[in-house]
């Protein structure tokens, strides 16, 4: 038998499931991107990303069985991914951090021919400069389009403080956008 | 009054989020990587083994000291705490020994503990506060989650009734109706679409539901 079904729970156990009970292999295809980004917009360097998406997915392996789909899926790995990712970064301070404006590359005409690399490393130059508490909702409703109200309970903030980091958020980044130079 | 999140985003912002979205996630080497470190870390067998063999050389991870996460939220109970390797050498196979000390993150609520209404798909119009728009989208967001596309319909019914089409979570409520009437198979969605793109232009959530409605 494959390890994760071992974590499979009695179909007969009476719960409130938001998300359907899935196999390790499941949550791991379907939300290894999910939890990669999350790392990343918690800051923890790209050549960290790998050893801190294995952490996450090694406390998922062994507490799949615990999780029982009462909450979203994608809230309890952001809680193993932020508290991971935390650690990382805690290792990894004070460590130089790159200059980053040197990323800026590309024509606000032609984001949508942009190779996803270099989308990609736009888009965390401007990230990076955002306060944490800004990029984490920004990120979260525009990158991994989840709901504000979704993103507020995740976050365990009020709702009108989530709209107000978004609002902020969404102003830093077109202005960031506006400056980046062909 | 709450405050929506401001403008939306133009299009070369959306643009540019859009293209790199991909970009910012892991590539098909490092899924590979990643999963087969996981494998061995967790004893998952033999064919992760070889897979470690074949995919991971030079990548061997090992750890001596764990360094205890914990914060000091309040919640802190609810997430995992979590050991973690701090230090990685090519000098023996990866073991990754995550403590686990703490129970299982548990749904968040938004609010402290209080005496919530139940919220039945269906109920009679009454006044509205957003507490009772973000109550009906929770209902909403989780019956679609579940798989119950007819009751977030009918919740979202719902959430219309009660704020007159104007509610504050309109948005997200037009949204979860497209999603469901998609996994319904719906007819009228493409009428819907229309709609929501002619009231939300920009709208973060139009991308998901282009994807769910393939």
């Amino acid at each position: 038998m494959a390890p994760a079904m071992a974590h499979a729970l009695d179909p007969t156990e009476e719960i409130e499931r938001i998300d359907p009970v899935l196999s390790f292999d499941e949550v791991y295809s379907a939300h290894i991107a999910y939890v990669w980004r999350v790392l990343r917009t918690f800051g923890v360097a790209e050549a960290q990303l790998e050893d801190a998406a294995q952490d996450v997915f090694v406390v998922v392996h062994r507490r799949l069985g615990e999780w029982e789909g009462r909450a979203a899926i994608t809230t309890w790995l952001f809680a193993i991914a932020r508290r991971v990712a935390s650690a990382h970064r805690r290792k990894a301070s004070g460590k130089p951090t790159e200059e980053l404006s040197d990323q800026l590359v590309g024509s606000t005409d032609t984001f949508a021919a942009m190779s996803r690399a270099q989308a990609a490393a736009t888009v965390m130059a401007i990230l990076e400069r955002m306060d944490e508490d800004k990029r984490i909702v920004f990120a979260l409703v525009e990158l991994e389009q989840l709901s504000v109200p979704e993103v507020a309970r995740m976050l365990e903030i009020n709702l009108n403080t989530t709209y107000s980091r978004l609002r902020l958020a969404r102003v830093a980044f077109e202005a960031a956008v506006k400056q980046v130079k062909p | 009054m709450i405050d929506q999140g401001g403008e939306q985003l133009g299009s070369a912002a959306r643009a540019l989020l859009d293209a790199a979205r991909d970009g910012l996630g892991p590539d098909a080497a490092a899924v590979s990587r990643v999963r087969a470190k996981v494998g061995a870390a967790t004893g998952a067998g033999a064919a992760t083994a070889l897979a470690i063999k074949l995919g991971v050389v030079g990548v061997v991870a090992v750890l001596a000291i764990g360094i205890g996460v914990r914060t000091s939220r309040d919640h802190a109970s609810e997430t995992p705490a979590i050991d973690l390797p701090s230090t990685r050498s090519e000098a023996s196979p990866p073991v990754v020994r995550p403590t686990v000390v703490a129970t299982e993150p548990a749904p968040i609520e938004m609010a402290p503990e209080r005496a919530r209404p139940v919220v039945r798909a269906g109920e009679a119009p009454r006044g509205v506060d957003l507490a009772r728009e973000v109550e009906l989208i929770d209902l909403a967001m989780a019956s679609l989650k579940s798989g119950d596309a007819a009751t977030a319909l009918a919740t979202v019914e719902s959430h219309t009734r009660e704020t007159r089409g104007a509610g504050q979570l309109a948005e997200d409520a037009a949204a979860i109706e497209i999603e469901a009437l998609c996994r319904l198979h719906d007819p009228s969605v493409a009428a819907k679409l229309d709609r929501f793109d002619a009231a939300f232009p920009r709208s973060a959530q139009r991308s998901r539901l282009t994807t769910v409605c393939k």
